[in-house]
């Protein structure tokens, strides 16, 4: 509205109003006096009281006319609040741009995102030349792009380059951050703050319970506060939540089941996606057109009924062919958002998974049955042999060596070392096997006859600070065989003599967690001989337990060393101390012993948005270049770590691949895959009417996107005089005067 | 003479006629000017008068044989004679208070129906047939009945000038007791400025249609009431307890133009449903149009009874 006049003491001819009142006063008082018979005629009431009415509307137009023409002339203004003597002072705004990744959502043809920017440079430009202007872009984080600039075509670059993020952000970190940045000139601004008012963005969340709303009613109390609506539905959107093998240890001609979690909001009831995963697209693309392996390509179509409850976890089989670091991507399509429609992952798969088996007994040349050794049982269970024309069935390749060969080894390239009953350690083996765990080795311990508790203790515990997870004890039991026979003897003693394994039922060891579905609850009765085990010392717990007898007695148990874990399991590896070689829950336990322990060796490749990528360096402390998926180059500083070098990089703000430019030697992995967290997956908007009722409430300004933002803009920043417009007015009341008093027969020759 | 126009309808302006005074001699002077020019009056006295030969049928009345027809034609031939009857003509005449108004004319309206009244009564008795009055204003006020004699002419002349047009105006009102007064059919010529209801007016008419008088309604209009000529601001002063209006007249004129021609136009179709002569005369118009209206429907009336052979 018009708030100032440029002559305001011309507002004092407003008197001039009164004329017309005066001249029908003057009139009035000169009038004649007719007698007149015909009187009845004149005096019909109805047709008075029109001739009255019109004398009324000509007298209150001639009225209003001097009024007009008296405030065209005193040339009213129309000035923006901040507005300070005849120059438009400078202010300053605050943009904030909401960029995370459900602004990616289409809106007819183009996305929510652009819709912003357009939004953006349309507010740039409405402003006047001088004015101050701060970007923030919101993504996982508020950032602010421009602060206090008055160079519009470097705020306009920056819009144009703003791309939308893949992290899902809260817009209560933005309100603060514009208030701060105001709240540092002491001096009145404006916030305009673009978004797709989407619920995750605009609502509070457990963890942070700051409402953006009350925070917005805050800064409008001191700043001029808009919300700018790009507009956009609670559009179907279906997006990625897991992408991950189900068996963590591969290997090359292993088949690999691979499970995809999938959630659809909004999905209408015809409604398609389809699923695709992508195995070693990279190496497509680099290998020549002859040599081209493109990826591989399955495809699943899913359909409302596929998607009960709006999830759904679909698995995906995959076999390498090659051994090597492969990148597998799957993808989503049918929806309304792509950006959280894929997921990487990166597998390193090598041809075997070496374990190395130290076994006393071992004899390579002997042509004996090699189940008479200590490790025979414990090596079929580790490699099993695959039956011609079935997938391979486990990723291990296992070497077998006396305990004096093993310091000629090199031990890194084992995934596992296993101690099957080696007794009379030496100092050089326990030291060399120690290196190894503490580097990141994994150790299983089998013990037998051939196992002193003591020298254990001594050697491999030393009292807590050494491998081994307990302090054993002196075996008890009998042979299987004496076992055996002595509870068909006495029946009523079996159960004293043989006992099964147990795994504790509610909160089982992650070790043991799947073995205990995989295999018969409760165990046979198997284990006659064992060597119990204290886990508590005068030093504090040694280990975990991992596994139960039937007796509840622990039988084994583990602990970390290093950077490594080590395993015991307090009966043998053979049938020296029990059947449980002979059953099919032998073969289970080893195997998942093996993968707990291996863990996840492409955990520390497969990242979260905001995990930080951390990797040792080999060879150089030299500045490495690092790769971002948006094309953009970092330089990461190795910083030492121990007797090692290490990089970290915690930047991971975009999903896809990111690349070390260097080589193999300097560093074991040199890529990292970076998923988003599909916080944003819901589309859901706020309410519209009652999110704006509030705003308003709240003194907040919000515009549609059918709002003319620059014209808007423009309109509160800049000074507009409207002298023309009253003196139309004039011109225009006086056109209706003449009709009027034409109209109504007033207009005399 | 010698001063006097030769154009005879100056004889009419009510402008000249105003400047004479007493009605004896407007009405004289009126008449003068009727007479001016004529040399055959139609009006030859009350005798029997031959009208037509027709040949003879038995039973006819051998008086009324044609003896000097027979005697050259040699044939029966009986003589037709028009049959003369007296005129009764009765003025009634408006005197209330709106009738005094002057605004436009020389004459008020009541001067001019006076002036009318006389003359034309001069006229008539000067032929022998009989003149009434009866002046009313809210009631009938003056009652004479019609006479043939100048010795009523004077009276009823003497009666206009003495009366002073004052009350309300009751046209409807007065016509029933002037029906009441006819005892023979006459001719009745109402004079009037008919600012008045039109349906007790409609009644009165009713009851003289009923007793089988012929009518002539004669509407008087001062030039000001029909043109409202006023203009700046005024207060419109009525009679007869019309009210009082604070206005711009020119605001106004429209209106009334338009109530007034409704009004009108309401009289003019009662009078046009009774097949009575209605006609509008303006203060400021000569009198002989008046006069000329009224002769014709003396001639076309007393031509009628004249059809009625022996």
């Amino acid at each position: 509205m018009i708030n100032e006049v440029l002559n305001p003491w011309m507002l004092v001819a407003l008197i001039a109003m009164a004329l017309p009142l005066i001249i029908e006063w003057l009139f009035r008082r000169r009038r004649q006096r007719i007698p007149f018979p015909a009187m009845r005629y004149l005096m019909n009431p109805k047709k008075r009281r029109r001739i009255k009415l019109q004398d009324l509307i000509l007298l209150l137009v001639r009225t209003v006319v001097p009024g007009v023409l008296v405030i065209a002339l005193a040339r009213p203004l129309l000035r923006p609040e901040a507005g300070r003597g005849t120059e438009q002072a400078p202010r300053h705004v605050v943009i904030v741009l909401d960029g995370t990744y459900s602004m990616g959502q289409s809106i007819g043809q183009t996305t929510a995102i652009d819709v912003g920017k357009s939004m953006a440079q349309d507010v740039v430009r409405g402003l006047p030349k001088e004015t101050a202007v701060s970007l923030i872009y919101l993504g996982n984080r508020p950032d602010v792009l421009k602060e206090r600039t008055t160079d519009r075509d470097s705020v306009h670059d920056a819009i144009g380059r703003i791309k939308v993020s893949d992290m899902a952000g809260r817009m209560a970190d933005a309100v603060a951050e514009a208030d701060k940045i105001l709240a540092n000139q002491g001096e009145m601004g404006e916030v305009y703050l673009i978004s797709d008012l989407q619920r995750s963005t605009w609502s509070a969340t457990p963890e942070d319970q700051r409402d953006p709303k009350a925070l917005l009613a805050q800064l409008a109390q001191r700043h001029g506060t808009f919300v700018l609506d790009t507009g956009g539905a609670s559009v179907f959107n279906a997006y990625l939540t897991r992408f991950e093998p189900k068996e963590r240890v591969s290997a090359v001609g292993m088949e690999n089941r691979y499970e995809i979690d999938i959630e659809a909001k909004n999905m209408p009831a015809n409604g398609k996606l389809w699923l695709t995963l992508y195995a070693d697209e990279d190496k497509a693309a680099t290998t020549s057109a002859s040599e081209r392996k493109p990826g591989k390509l399955i495809t699943r179509e899913l359909t409302v009924a596929d998607l009960p409850g709006g999830r759904a976890t679909v698995v995906i089989p995959h076999t390498f062919v090659e051994p090597g670091e492969h990148l597998l991507r799957v993808e989503l399509e049918g929806d309304g958002l792509p950006t959280d429609n894929q997921r990487y992952y990166l597998a390193n798969v090598p041809a075997n998974v070496e374990v190395l088996i130290v076994d006393p007994k071992h004899d390579a040349a002997a042509t004996a049955d090699p189940l008479i050794s200590n490790s025979g049982h414990l090596r079929n269970a580790i490699a099993p042999r695959t039956p011609p024309g079935f997938d391979r069935l486990s990723p291990f390749a296992v070497n077998v060596r006396r305990p004096d060969e093993v310091l000629q080894l090199n031990l890194e390239r084992f995934a596992v070392v296993v101690l099957a009953n080696v007794g009379n350690l030496n100092d050089a083996l326990v030291s060399r096997v120690e290196q190894y765990v503490g580097d990141g080795g994994n150790l299983l311990i089998f013990v037998g006859d051939a196992v002193t508790p003591y020298e254990y203790n001594t050697k491999l515990l030393k009292a807590g600070k050494g491998l081994l997870p307990c302090e054993l004890e002196s075996a008890v039991g009998l042979t299987p065989n004496d076992a055996l026979s002595k509870s068909k003897a006495t029946p009523s003693k079996a159960a004293e003599l043989m006992h099964g394994l147990v795994f504790a039922a509610s909160d089982p060891h992650p070790a043991v967690a799947n073995v205990r579905q995989m295999t018969r609850q409760p165990a046979p009765p198997s284990i006659s001989r064992w060597m119990p085990f204290k886990l508590n010392g005068k030093t504090g717990e040694f280990g975990r337990p991992v596994a139960y007898l039937s007796n509840k007695q622990p039988l084994a148990c583990e602990r970390t060393f290093g950077q490594g874990k080590v395993m015991l399991v307090g009966t043998s590896a053979d049938a020296g101390w029990n059947y449980l070689v002979y059953t099919t829950e032998y073969l289970v336990l080893v195997q998942e012993l093996l993968h707990w322990l291996i863990g996840e060796p492409d955990r520390g490749i497969n990242l979260q948005i905001g995990q930080s990528f951390q990797q040792p360096v080999l060879l150089s402390s030299q500045y490495l270049l690092l790769r971002r998926p948006d094309y953009t180059k970092v330089r990461l500083a190795p910083a030492p770590q121990g007797n090692l070098w290490r990089v970290t990089y915690d930047q991971t703000d975009r999903q896809g691949i990111y690349e070390v430019d260097t080589s193999a030697e300097v560093m074991t992995r040199r890529r990292f895959a970076v998923n988003m967290a599909a916080t944003e997956g819901d589309l859901t908007r706020v309410e519209p009417e009652a999110f704006r009722r509030e705003l308003d409430q709240a003194g907040v300004h919000s515009w549609g996107p059918d709002k003319a933002i620059r014209r808007a803009v423009e309109s509160r920043h800049s000074i507009k005089e409207y002298a023309w417009l009253f003196l139309w007015g004039v011109l225009g009341l006086l056109a209706i005067e003449t009709l009027l008093a034409t109209r109504f027969g007033r207009r005399r020759g | 003479m010698a001063d006097q126009p030769s154009d005879s309808r100056h004889y009419f302006d009510p402008a000249v006629i105003s400047q004479l005074k007493g009605l004896t001699v407007r009405a004289r002077r009126v008449v003068e000017g009727v007479m001016l020019g004529m040399h055959k009056s139609p009006y030859r006295g009350i005798s029997a008068e031959f009208a037509q030969h027709r040949s003879y049928v038995p039973g006819d009345d051998l008086r009324h044989l044609d003896w000097k027809v027979y005697a050259k034609s040699d044939r029966f031939y009986v003589k037709q004679f028009r049959q003369e009857t007296s005129l009764a003509c009765h003025f009634v005449v408006d005197a209330s208070e709106s009738m005094n108004y002057a605004g436009g004319g020389a004459l008020s309206k009541f001067d001019y129906a006076a002036t009318l009244a006389a003359s034309f009564a001069h006229l008539v008795i000067s032929q022998q047939d009989a003149v009434g009055l009866t002046l009313f204003a809210e009631n009938v006020r003056t009652n004479l009945s019609a006479k043939s004699t100048f010795g009523h002419l004077s009276n009823m002349i003497a009666t206009l000038e003495n009366v002073t047009a004052t009350g309300l105006t009751n046209v409807g009102g007065s016509l029933g007791p002037v029906a009441g007064y006819l005892k023979r059919r006459s001719l009745v010529v109402i004079v009037s400025d008919f600012l008045d209801d039109t349906e007790p007016f409609s009644f009165g008419l009713n009851r003289l249609r009923y007793d089988g008088h012929d009518v002539i309604v004669l509407h008087l209009a001062d030039p000001h009431e029909q043109s409202f000529p006023f203009s700046g601001p005024s207060i419109l002063e009525g009679h007869e307890k019309s009210g009082r209006l604070v206005c711009d007249p020119r605001d106004l004129r429209e209106i009334y133009l338009e109530e007034r021609k409704a009004h009108l136009e309401e009289i003019q179709t009662l009078c046009r449903g009774l097949h009575y002569d209605y006609q509008e005369i303006s203060t400021a118009e000569p009198l002989d149009v008046a006069l000329a209206t009224l002769l014709h429907a003396r001639e076309v009336l007393t031509g009628q009874r004249r059809t009625a052979f022996a």
